[in-house]
């Protein structure tokens, strides 16, 4: 009974610290190499010239009114100021123009306001009415994170191109054809099909959450029916609201693929520049640019995942009752009505669009197009985009990306499940893929490792094959983990500790109670995964650049730019299915992404 | 069977000291329980047991072997946690067998261990059963089988009956009980409810931030509470400051019983001085005139003035603030000035008004 105990301090590490030291290293490393080491790669391009660190590159792009309009004026002579202030007045305030940066952000925010406006009545419907397919439709709202950037701006183009489905509607009823391609309002609307849903989503699962009785407190103590919601149930949805909306200004800001192929370079974001400089390889300026766009993403990113930690989640309370839809008054359901033959519009004819085109020629129905997948391949220059070619790569990245994403998302999930202050650090850095746009990781793994790089006196070079397949698992391993986690979260902690207790050893009790009770959660981000790797295009466009290396979405692009809307249909189709394929698994498994 | 002995055990995290020092020795084959309110370190003392977390100083050891940098895995122990944690996505069969692919049972026939199991807890024939199919009493026995499975040297229970209403509770606990006794299996049980750990415990260990507070039976923790903390939490209780005024010969002051004193000591009596009047009650041998002294009475030990003797000792008067009317006895609250008081008398007794309560020397505990 001695006080002096301090003898049985315990030193060193216990067996199941030390494997948990080995994953968190193993994780780190391959995300260091994969990512941050990388991206880090363009960064510092960013800051040194001829390998002296100098802000000359940043400054550059910073003071370029091109770039930052207005402001990179002021920067460049501080001096000129009040004289330009004056001028401006004098001007009647104009809009004084930010650059390319700005107007990046300017579309991001209205594409953000356009999804938002979009997706509210939606959640809306979903959280206030039952009816028949509501399940679906929920469901359904996951379908944007694996549908391919690429195949939906085909989409776009057979919907609202100038010979596209509403073009040929009009001309025959004998208006005249139009086209809304390179116009803003089209990139807004494709940015709006792919956002909304996820404002539905998350939106309408706060409200699924939301405790009633705190609305039946409100009624009982005397606040009537609009009251009571404005006071109880807004602010309890307003941070599910600020979640969606911030995650969308994040994505829109990084917009690529929708960008460069309904806007071309004459609505050019930011993004689709720093592609435009690297194939005229003005690799510094477009790093230094690239540093820009990522400094933005990774603070919006930092500041969504505080954001969403803060948010309680799941209430054990009475939840909001859904009216039968057939019970809503007429004018309800014909407000409803309207806004399905809208989100029909917006959602489901892009996609109808597209498979038709990929069937109709010009003189009705064929398989041309798809014969020609398999046909040009037999035909076709060796520099020529072969159709096979593209399919085989992808299923070949795609079940890569499995191979490594899935046990990295899975690591990452466990890693992090118990919480704590590392353990928060080491979770916001995993999710840094979420802010890295897929060009900047493309070009970082061009540089490093394509190019190739000397680490430790060796000079290690990969094929672009496999950093292709790198790429994809790092931004598809977050989904895994976004899969896994919650199911994990919600586990017994004492269930593990049972079987150890009976006399298995810590990776046994991983292997024999925690897998098994997520194996959904794997699966379900396995699909996501796999569906992520078919359908990625930024990373891919530039890694793939004069190989062969190239898959389905980097040919789909190449083919769009040629006359005939029939051969990217027909590979956007075979997309589709992949996808649609994939996105029935994760549905079925129970995948979730609300925020 | 082994015994336990926990020796300097601490556990802190970063700053905060969650557990400790504790000392504490659990007798072989004995029925133990760890009881306080919520936060005490009571499960934790039992997760350092289990070996689910390492004490920060101090060493726990189980049958005179030390656990220090033992694993679970490696420690023979039978856990039933709160909620019991059954294995979901396996029957019943698979839950109760778990254990026993690591620690086949004497004979290797797991299956037949596995009816003996079932049996024993009275589930035979439910073994195909998922455990969401089964109530929550039958889930609770399949915890305990699964943790008895492997004849593990100890058991762990951390609130076993937590979940449960409270008629299943008292079944239960007695059926755990007796389980218990019929494999004689030491036995570390964790509650915050101090009824369970009187009835159910050899012996028990009441704790409160962090310490232990008292180890006794539950007679002797019941009778004899040492520390303020266990006179208010164990049962209900009354607790007077006052001041030694006179050292009382006791022979000379009139006494319903003897009390049971240690090894046949007759107590000391003393005459103290309360807020509003003078009490003749029992203090330590080691008392002194001018001293402050705190004792105990339970509410059960009063009587109405109109039932107690002709002239009564230690009366105090009061009004009538609440009756509850509880079946076997009636629960009276008492407001004496400042104080409130709790007594239990009579069922039948309906008093109003002003009331006077008396009690006996002797069932005043000195603090």
């Amino acid at each position: 009974m001695s006080r002096a105990s301090g003898a049985f301090e315990r030193v060193g590490l216990t067996r199941e610290r030390r494997v948990r030291l080995l994953a968190t290293l193993a994780v780190g490393a391959f995300l260091t190499a994969m990512l941050y080491y990388p991206v880090a790669s363009v960064l510092v391009e960013a800051v040194t010239v001829e390998g002296a660190p100098s802000l000359d590159p940043l400054v550059t792009v910073l003071t370029d009114p091109f770039y930052t309009g207005a402001f990179g004026s002021a920067l460049a002579d501080p001096s000129a100021i009040p004289a330009g202030l004056a001028a401006w007045a004098a001007n009647g305030f104009s809009w004084p123009g930010f650059g390319l940066v700005g107007f990046t952000a300017w579309q991001a925010l209205l594409s953000t306001v356009a999804s938002v406006a979009l997706g509210l009545p939606g959640a809306y419907v979903l959280a206030r009415f039952e009816f028949r397919g509501r399940e679906t439709v929920r469901s359904l709202t996951a379908v944007p994170f694996v549908l391919p950037s690429i195949m939906v701006a085909v989409g776009f183009v057979a919907t609202f191109g100038i010979d596209g489905t509403l073009s040929d509607a009009f001309a025959a009823i004998g208006l005249p054809r139009f086209s809304l391609l390179f116009t803003l309002e089209l990139v807004v609307l494709a940015h709006a099909f792919y956002n909304a849903p996820l404002v539905v989503r998350i939106v309408s699962a706060a409200a699924e959450r939301l405790d009633t009785r705190t609305l039946e407190v409100a009624r009982a103590s005397g606040a009537p029916r609009w009251r009571a919601a404005w006071d109880v149930l807004v602010p309890q949805l307003l941070p599910a609201l600020g979640t969606a909306a911030l995650l969308t200004f994040v994505f829109t800001f990084q917009s690529f693929a929708i960008v460069l192929a309904l806007g071309g370079l004459q609505l050019a974001t930011v993004e689709v520049w720093v592609f435009d400089l690297v194939q005229s390889f003005d690799l510094q300026e477009a790093a230094a640019l690239a540093t820009v766009e990522a400094v933005v993403s990774l603070s919006l990113t930092y500041a969504y995942l505080r954001y969403e930690a803060r948010q309680a989640r799941g209430g054990s309370g009475r939840t909001l009752d859904r009216l039968r839809f057939g019970a809503a008054s007429a004018r309800t359901r014909l407000a409803v009505g309207a806004y399905g033959v809208v989100t029909l519009v917006v959602f489901a004819l892009p996609l109808v669009s597209m498979v038709a085109e990929s069937v109709v020629g010009p003189n009705g129905f064929t398989l041309r197009y798809y014969e020609f997948l398999v046909a040009r391949q037999t035909t076709a220059a060796s520099f020529q985009t072969q159709p096979l070619t593209a399919v085989r790569n992808s299923l070949l990245f795609g079940f890569g990306t499995l191979a490594l994403a899935v046990p990295l998302g899975v690591t990452v999930s466990l890693l992090t499940a118990r919480g704590g202050r590392l353990v928060q650090v080491g979770g916001t850095l995993a999710f840094v893929p979420f802010a890295v746009s897929g060009v900047v990781l493309g070009l970082g793994l061009l540089q490093s490792f394509v190019f190739g790089t000397v680490l430790f006196g060796h000079r290690i070079v990969l094929t672009g094959a496999f950093a292709i397949v790198a790429a994809h698992a790092v931004g598809a391993y977050p989904f895994v983990t976004r899969s896994v986690s919650p199911l994990l979260a919600r586990l017994d902690p004492a269930l593990p500790e049972v079987a150890r207790a009976a006399g298995a050893s810590r990776l046994r009790a991983l292997w024999d109670v925690e897998l098994p009770l997520v194996m959904g959660g794997v699966l379900a981000g396995a699909a996501f995964a796999f569906a992520i790797s078919i359908g990625e295009f930024d990373a891919t466009v530039i890694l793939a650049e004069g190989s062969e290396s190239y898959t389905m979405p980097v040919a789909v692009e190449r083919y769009l730019t040629e006359r005939s809307l029939g051969p990217p249909s027909a590979m956007g189709t075979v997309l589709l299915v992949v996808t649609a394929a994939s996105f029935v698994v994760i549905d079925r498994l129970g995948g979730a992404f609300d925020g | 069977m082994a015994d336990v002995d926990l020796t300097g055990v601490e556990k802190r995290y970063g700053d905060t000291r969650a557990l400790g020092p504790v000392d504490l020795h659990v007798e072989d084959g004995e029925f133990f329980t760890l009881v306080g309110p919520s936060g005490c370190g009571k499960t934790t003392t039992l997760r350092l047991v289990a070996g689910f977390e390492d004490p920060t100083v101090g060493e726990v050891s189980i049958g005179g072997r030390s656990m220090v940098g033992v694993p679970p895995e490696k420690r023979d122990v039978g856990v039933v946690p709160q909620q019991y944690a059954l294995f979901p996505h396996m029957s019943v069969r698979e839950n109760v067998g778990y254990a026993l692919n690591f620690r086949p049972p004497p004979g290797g026939d797991a299956d037949a261990r596995v009816d003996e199991l079932l049996d024993l807890v009275g589930l035979s024939g439910l073994g195909d059963r998922d455990p969401d199919d089964l109530s929550g009493g039958q889930r609770q026995r399949v915890a305990l089988a699964r943790a008895l499975a492997p004849s593990p040297e100890l058991l762990l229970l951390d609130e076993p009956m937590s979940a449960l209403d409270a008629r299943l509770r008292e079944r239960l606990r007695r059926e755990v009980r007796r389980i218990q006794r019929e494999l004689g299996v030491t036995t570390i049980y964790v509650t915050h409810d101090q009824e369970e750990a009187l009835a159910v415990s050899d012996r028990l260990a009441v704790m409160n931030d962090g310490r232990i507070e008292q180890v006794g039976t539950p007679r002797e923790v019941y009778d004899a509470p040492a520390t303020r903390f266990t006179a208010a939490f164990v049962g209900e209780n009354n607790l007077f400051d006052g001041e030694v005024l006179e050292l009382v010969d006791a022979s000379s002051v009139r006494t319903a019983t003897d009390v049971q004193g240690d090894g046949g000591d007759r107590p000391s009596l003393a005459r103290v001085a309360l807020d509003r009047l003078d009490a003749t009650v029992t203090v330590a041998t080691d008392a002194a005139v001018g001293e402050r002294v705190a004792f105990s009475v339970r509410p059960e030990s009063f009587t109405l003035d109109s039932e107690a003797g002709p002239a009564p000792t230690n009366a105090l008067a009061g009004r009538v603030r609440e009756t509850e009317f509880l079946g076997t006895a009636t629960r009276l609250t008492l407001d004496c000035g400042e104080a409130t008081l709790v007594v239990r008398v009579a069922a039948d007794a309906t008093p109003d008004g002003e009331v006077t309560v008396t009690f006996p020397p002797e069932a005043a505990r000195p603090l």
